[in-house]
């Protein structure tokens, strides 16, 4: 399936990004066969929306689930809206071990939303 | 007339300049008072109206019609703001990145989209003597004042003496306020930080080519500076107000200037007698 | 690293001033002047700028003359009245969203990309310092002080500072929320006064929604003793803790006109004041998670 991660550079060895929209790259990747897309995350510096709009582009990317650290209450919504399960990496996970982690079901999947939102 | 009170800098004492104005003024002719600080409006703790109308003030947004939808995704792409997400055969609305546009509504092929209106704020109308009040009070977390301080001004009565009172700052909420006004009255404070911001203010009146005069607020409290640069861009100091402890302990329990120094009435009686001249010059 | 905001609800309550003085006082830091509506901290600071950024706006409309055959269908589509005298765009009231593009029938509009503000960074004598300027008449969506914020802390990390101190925004409304969301503690400086207590309300709810420790400075509290009880009896009930009262003083002029922030101005009766409170303010930093 493919897996879409906020990353901090535009590879595998990236790091799983702290934050959830602004993340300089969007990585989509196969789970089975590695092979990935490295986007530019425009959403980095979007005046408001950046969350929705991360939301936006992992799901017009076709990410069927998203691995990230944090998630917002807005950008929750919409995946959750949609079906698309999230699940938490550590902090200083790359992207590497983040997919074998949530491969071998060591992941907690996110329920609720991680971070506070920016509108009440 | 229509006179907007701004200022560069919060703090500076625009809300007492403006109600002072406003109650000086309502001795003997009726005076609108329009609060458009909508973020944190303050002059009804001067003024104290008695409220007679409250409503619901907020933006046209789009509201979808899930039978005739095709999940087409034309409005979202048409969306400049992010605010429609169409994928999967779902469609989602953010209310809040919503600026009101209709693009949405313009580019839909099959009409699913009605635009209605979102509440983002309230509206409160009253009377204080021969005052009367309007004010905007947008809701705690609404990321947009815009919108509210332009219906506000569109419900401007066409004649009669109108003082608003403009948010501080110089960003395009402030821009807003001030707009198609006849003057602009932006009060400081002679410090470097008020000059600083001050300066911000006039450039961006300045843009929207309306006259425009100072009052030095605390103006004993600073250098000459300010004098120096009003003299510079050829903006009249109209009014100069020195700090004065007991002023500020008024202020402090909602006790407008002058209600506490009663002579204070007649020196905003001859500020707008400058302004009435100001402006009719401006006309010539 | 640690990032502590200093807030004021209410415009005018000596935030800066504020927050120039911690400057001062804290030794390891980044300066993130996060007020970018009207930033005043450089005036205090004095900082040489070594490079700037552009801040991307929104789009805005532009009329190609040579295409326009002054059909006038724009100018009743534009919801924010920005056309007028059916071809006249005017920039300032453009908010960028298309429609009169999309209504043009011969594609004479052009949506044009803008700058919206410019991201200083900067060297000062009191330390590295992130500063920005939102250009007048633009959107404040908070989006200038999250970039701030952000090249703070590449700042931060690539100058092992422990610690980032931002001069925020005043009011409760998206910029204030920006520069607040993920920091350690934020000081709310308040004044006493109606206004300033019904700010105060509002921001420290702001904060601690984004699950922030709220602290609070009362300035120029002897201007009115009871409202200053009022805001102690709001703080306990509300658990916040008050870590000072500062008293009414011409010398906070002073020392702005000198261009220096109090504790580098002078060592009397506000200076030590100030320096108690930061004292509180470091202990707290270095407890809080």
């Amino acid at each position: 399936m493919k897996i879409g991660i906020p990353a901090n550079s535009n590879n595998l060895d990236a790091k799983v990004d702290s934050r959830y929209a602004r993340s300089q790259y969007i990585i989509f990747v196969d789970s089975e066969t590695l092979e990935f897309e490295a986007v530019n995350n425009k959403n980095m510096n979007s005046q408001q929306g950046a969350g929705t709009g991360m939301s936006q582009d992992l799901i017009k990317g076709g990410a069927d689930i998203i691995i990230s650290q944090n998630v917002g209450p807005k950008a929750w919504e919409v995946l959750k809206e949609f079906g698309i399960k999230v699940y938490k990496a550590v902090d200083g996970m790359s992207i590497k071990e983040a997919l074998e982690a949530q491969k071998n079901g060591k992941l907690e999947e996110i329920t609720s939303a991680t971070e506070e939102g920016h509108h009440h | 007339m229509k006179i907007a009170v701004a200022s560069g800098k919060g703090g500076t004492g625009k809300t007492i300049i403006s109600t002072s104005l406003a109650l000086s003024l309502a001795t003997d002719k009726n005076v609108h008072y329009f609060d458009c600080d909508v973020e944190a409006p303050n002059g009804h703790i001067f003024l104290k109206p008695d409220i007679i109308k409250e409503e619901k003030l907020g933006i046209d947004v789009p509201k979808v019609n899930l039978d005739k939808c095709d999940y087409c995704g034309a409005c979202a792409d048409a969306c400049e703001f992010s605010a429609i997400l169409v994928a999967r055969n779902k469609i989602m609305v953010f209310n809040e990145l919503c600026h009101g546009c209709y693009a949405c509504q313009m580019v839909c092929h099959v009409d699913a989209i009605n635009m209605e209106m979102h509440s983002t704020a309230i509206y409160r109308e009253g009377n204080a003597g021969n005052i009367h009040f309007v004010e905007g009070r947008l809701n705690l977390g609404e990321p947009m004042p815009t919108p509210i301080i332009s219906k506000i001004k569109n419900l401007l009565p066409k004649e009669g003496l109108v003082i608003i009172d403009s948010p501080p700052g110089n960003s395009d909420s402030m821009v807003e306020a001030v707009i198609d006004t006849d003057f602009v009255l932006l009060v400081t404070e002679p410090t470097p930080f008020g000059l600083h911001d001050l300066k911000l203010a006039v450039d961006t009146v300045k843009l929207m080519n309306i006259p425009m005069g100072i009052v030095a607020n605390r103006a004993d409290l600073g250098t000459k500076d300010l004098w120096d640069y009003a003299k510079k861009e050829n903006i009249p100091v109209l009014m100069e107000i020195p700090f004065l402890r007991k002023v500020a302990e008024g202020y402090s329990t909602g006790i407008p200037l002058v209600d506490v120094i009663p002579e204070y009435r007649e020196q905003f009686k001859v500020l707008y007698k400058k302004i009435e001249s100001l402006v009719s010059e401006k006309e010539r | 690293m640690k990032e502590l905001v200093v807030v004021s609800g209410k415009g005018g309550t000596g935030k800066t001033t504020i927050t120039a003085s911690f400057t001062y006082l804290a030794k390891n830091k980044v300066i993130a002047d996060c007020d970018v509506d009207a930033s005043d901290m450089h005036l205090i600071t004095a900082p040489d700028i070594l490079n700037t950024i552009p801040f991307k706006g929104r789009k805005k409309a532009v009329v190609n003359e040579d295409k326009c055959i002054s059909c006038g269908k724009c100018e009743p589509a534009c919801h924010f009245d920005a056309i007028s005298d059916i071809n006249k765009i005017n920039p300032i009231k453009c908010e960028g969203c298309g429609v009169c593009d999309l209504v043009c029938p011969v594609d004479a509009i052009d949506m044009v990309e803008t700058i919206a503000g410019d991201l200083h960074i900067s060297e000062s004598r009191y330390g590295p310092m992130i500063h920005a300027r939102l250009r007048i008449g633009e959107e404040n969506s908070g989006q200038l002080v999250t970039l701030v914020r952000q090249y703070a802390k590449i700042m931060s990390a690539d100058r092992k500072k422990e610690l980032i101190i931002i001069d925020g925004p005043p009011g409760t409304a998206c910029p204030t929320t920006s520069a607040v969301t993920g920091t350690n503690l934020a000081v709310v400086v308040t004044e006493p006064t109606l206004s300033g207590l019904h700010d105060l309300k509002r921001v420290t709810d702001v904060i601690k929604h984004f699950r922030v420790e709220p602290v609070v400075i009362v300035n120029k509290y002897d201007i009115n003793k009871n409202m200053t009880d009022k805001i102690q009896e709001y703080c306990n009930e509300k658990n916040i803790p008050l870590l000072g009262k500062i008293p009414f003083d011409k010398v906070v002029v002073e020392a702005m006109v000198a261009g220096k922030s109090i504790p580098e101005y002078y060592n009397g009766e506000l200076t030590i004041i100030i320096k108690e409170i930061w004292e509180k303010v470091y202990k707290l930093l270095t407890e809080v998670n």
